[in-house]
């Protein structure tokens, strides 16, 4: 066989659609099953856990596809009007299996009026980010808030965990970050700004910012996308 | 608002959904939410069946159904034809990476969707969320369901000023009925103030539609060329897109442009059964089969199911009849004979559908050995059409066709040149015109390269080298063809070749007629022509090389 790098990488995107789908197969079974069964209360964390886990999985695939896109250059950005307190609102509920799984509480706040022009999935794989990371970390409070910030909308994901390292507060985001412990930590965030990057108004660019979270006293990582 | 507010337990829910686990958990969640009246069906045929004798207030519909129609097409054929009113709340359950396909829907988008897999948590929240956002665009459904335009238009404005937040979205149903009601001015102007706010996707189409509607068709096409470039998902813009090329006369980009929507979401009846109707008038047969088959297939059992397409259909196997395998001719017969029977039987015709329908049938009949059948059909025909009024010139090549089969050859050909005159030069029914002659000469070649080789002609003089080089290639495979036709195809091979249109089929072509060519007499008088075009494409190839290698 010929050398064609090219080729390989499709191949790996085409496999990993494929799983992507299958797997969603696959889970919402294994949901349906689970609500069947009468779980003896030892056996409940269980449960939890392997449908938090099956959800990670779920969300890491479809983070990879967006990640694979945007590498190959054929992510086109779909801005739509959205309502903040929606968007949040299910963002939380779509972890409702993480909180359980990890004794999180997950909570959003905003304003009931605040909407924003973005795209949708690539913010919500951007949040999903940064809350695995949390829960990582150990954090076991998180809050999804949103506001506007002069010509952008910024929506922050606080965590009481033990927060960013000075080094990753001060640098701009690198992949380089994967060779250091922080490996996996640094390598999502990555992707999760050039993503989010995509957003662009007239000179304005979407960009992630690594802070100390005020509210919770762990991390923030804000997403900052131009209005 | 509380949550708890919601009376579920009066609604009345429908779930389309062909996984028997889904259904199931789907109607068991619902009934932890207090619904009581739940129906499922597991296809669009029967959602359909359902909705036309029953009311619901919330339907939730699977996007990808399997063989059939997909949630979008039954959203689309169901809020098309009005089988439920603008206050039923349809919610399209997908899977996570079909959200933005669902989403970029932009003529028919869902209430909300909720993406797989659905769990209690979500389900619950979601539909809270989807019914109290339904609630607000209460009053403009109302209106809407009431026919009463105008008290539309006011709750639009009301929503927009009370509720800032829904002003956008306000707008945009606010711009779909100005459209409705030919309001162009007003509705161009409050595109411009939203697209002035933000180049929203649903604005740029809008406003393309507008500036169609009001014939300022370049602005259309930048446009909706725009949308289309940039947001392939939004496949409607490719679909007005094709209108604005059709209405400047530029029927093979329309074509073209509905084939790449169609590669995008090859499930639309109305998509294909336009492309069906675009390849007719563009002459292409090949596509017209293949269009007009998909969109009788899928619109079985569909209000969007045409009589139009089904006679189109029997028209566009004529010439694998005529020309075909005996296999192929054998099988499209049937087919046509098929078609035609039941078209008869299902709608009910007009007279000119009835006419065309008799055409397509005389057609079939010759050409499959029943000439003294078709003759019948045939005068039928010509009786109806002394009724029959506004006939286009497209329906009068399709009278061509069949005259040229039944009546002399001399009155048929006088007709077609008659037709020929009313085309005045109109370049698209011209060439439908010869391509009708090409094929009754088929056994003719003499008299073929005579025809083919005066319109090579006068497309040089347009000048359309391309479709000219199309028409002479054709007439350089037949046996009979002559040097003075090989020297103007070659003319043809080297103006292409100086605008810069290059491509292997001309450099084959010209290349073999040089070679045919080589050992003709310099006493001939065509000599000094041919030793001209030879230089002049020695000189194209040797630019072609400097460019390349540059």
């Amino acid at each position: 066989m010929t050398n064609n790098p090219q080729l390989a990488n499709q191949l790996l995107a085409a496999s990993i659609h494929e799983i992507k789908n299958h797997f969603g197969l696959l889970f919402s079974q294994l949901d349906h099953l689970m609500a069947q069964v009468d779980l003896q209360p030892e056996h409940i964390h269980s449960a939890d856990l392997v449908k938090s886990e099956a959800d990670y999985i779920g969300s890491e695939l479809v983070r990879i596809l967006a990640s694979y896109k945007a590498l190959e250059g054929q992510n086109v950005i779909n801005q739509q009007q959205q309502f903040l307190e929606d968007f949040l609102e299910e963002k939380v509920a779509r972890h409702a299996n993480t909180s359980r799984a990890h004794n999180l509480t997950m909570d959003y706040q905003c304003h009931e009026d605040l909407d924003g022009f973005f795209d949708g999935a690539i913010v919500n794989i951007a949040l999903d980010t940064a809350i695995y990371n949390a829960v990582k970390e150990g954090a076991s409070q998180i809050l999804l808030s949103a506001d506007r910030e002069s010509e952008y909308l910024s929506i922050q994901i606080h965590d009481n965990g033990p927060g960013f390292p000075p080094t990753m507060l001060e640098s701009p985001i690198q992949a380089g970050e994967l060779k250091q412990d922080r490996a996996s930590t640094g390598l999502g965030l990555y992707f999760a700004q050039s993503l989010i990057s995509q957003h662009q108004e007239q000179d304005k660019t979407g960009k992630v910012l690594l802070q100390n979270s005020t509210v919770l006293g762990g991390a923030c990582v804000n997403l900052l996308l131009p209005q | 608002m509380a949550l708890d507010l919601i009376q579920y337990h009066k609604k009345r829910v429908l779930i389309i959904e062909d996984l028997a686990e889904m259904r199931s958990s789907m109607k068991s969640m619902l009934g932890t939410l207090g619904v009581q009246k739940i129906e499922t069906v597991t296809n669009g045929e029967e959602a359909l069946h359902k909705l036309a004798y029953n009311s619901y207030q919330i339907i939730f519909s699977d996007y990808e159904l399997g063989r059939g129609k997909d949630g979008q097409q039954i959203l689309e054929e169901i809020r098309h034809s009005g089988l439920i009113p603008a206050t039923t709340v349809y919610i399209m359950v997908t899977a996570a990476q079909t959200v933005e396909m669902v989403m970029g829907a932009l003529e028919y988008e869902p209430d909300g969707y909720i993406a797989k897999p659905v769990t209690l948590d979500i389900l619950r929240t979601r539909l809270n969320r989807i019914i109290r956002t339904k609630d607000v665009y209460q009053e403009i459904n109302k209106a809407i369901d009431k026919k009463d335009n105008d008290g539309a238009l006011e709750a639009c404005n009301r929503l927009a000023v009370e509720k800032p937040k829904f002003a956008m979205p306000a707008y945009r149903i606010k711009g779909k009925l100005l459209i409705k009601e030919n309001k162009l001015e007003e509705a161009a102007e409050m595109y411009d103030t939203v697209l002035g706010i933000k180049r929203v996707a649903w604005a740029i189409l809008g406003m393309g539609k507008v500036k169609y509607l009001q014939g300022n068709y370049k602005e259309a096409q930048n446009l909706l060329e725009g949308l289309a470039n940039t947001k392939s998902q939004y496949v409607e813009a490719f679909d007005w897109l094709a209108k604005v090329l059709e209405a400047q006369g530029k029927f093979k980009a329309a074509q073209g442009t509905l084939e790449k929507a169609i590669e995008e979401s090859p499930k639309s009846i109305l998509r294909q059964q336009e492309l069906s109707r675009l390849a007719e008038l563009n002459g292409d047969f090949e596509s017209m089969y293949k269009a007009c088959r998909k969109a009788s297939g899928l619109s079985k059992n569909s209000v969007f199911k045409s009589a139009d397409n089904q006679i189109r259909y029997a028209k566009s196997l004529q010439p694998k009849i005529r020309y075909g395998s005996v296999r192929d001719q054998k099988l499209s017969v049937n087919e046509a004979q098929h078609v035609l029977q039941h078209v008869k039987t299902d709608f009910d015709l007009n007279l000119k559908q009835l006419a065309k329908c008799g055409l397509v049938e005389a057609q079939t009949l010759y050409n499959s050995d029943r000439e003294e059948e078709g003759r019948l059909a045939y005068s039928a025909v010509q009786a109806m059409l002394q009724e029959t009024k506004g006939l286009t010139i497209d329906d009068k090549l399709d009278l061509l066709v069949a005259k040229l089969l039944y009546e002399d050859e001399s009155t048929a050909r006088q007709y077609g040149e008659q037709l020929l005159r009313e085309m005045e030069g109109d370049r698209r029914l011209q060439t439908k015109y010869y391509l009708i002659l090409d094929m009754h000469l088929i056994d003719n070649p003499e008299q073929r390269l005579q025809l083919l080789m005066g319109r090579g002609k006068e497309l040089m003089a347009v000048p359309d080298y391309e479709e000219a080089f199309d028409i002479l290639s054709k007439a350089c495979k037949l046996p009979v063809v002559d040097i003075d036709c090989q020297l103007e195809t070659l003319k043809v091979v080297v103006a292409l070749y100086k605008q810069g249109l290059h491509a292997t089929q001309y450099l084959t072509l010209a290349n073999d007629l040089f070679l045919e060519l080589q050992d003709m007499d310099s006493g001939d008088p065509r000599y000094p022509t041919l030793e001209k075009l030879r230089l002049q494409w020695a000189e194209q190839q040797e630019n072609d090389q400097q460019s390349a290698a540059g």
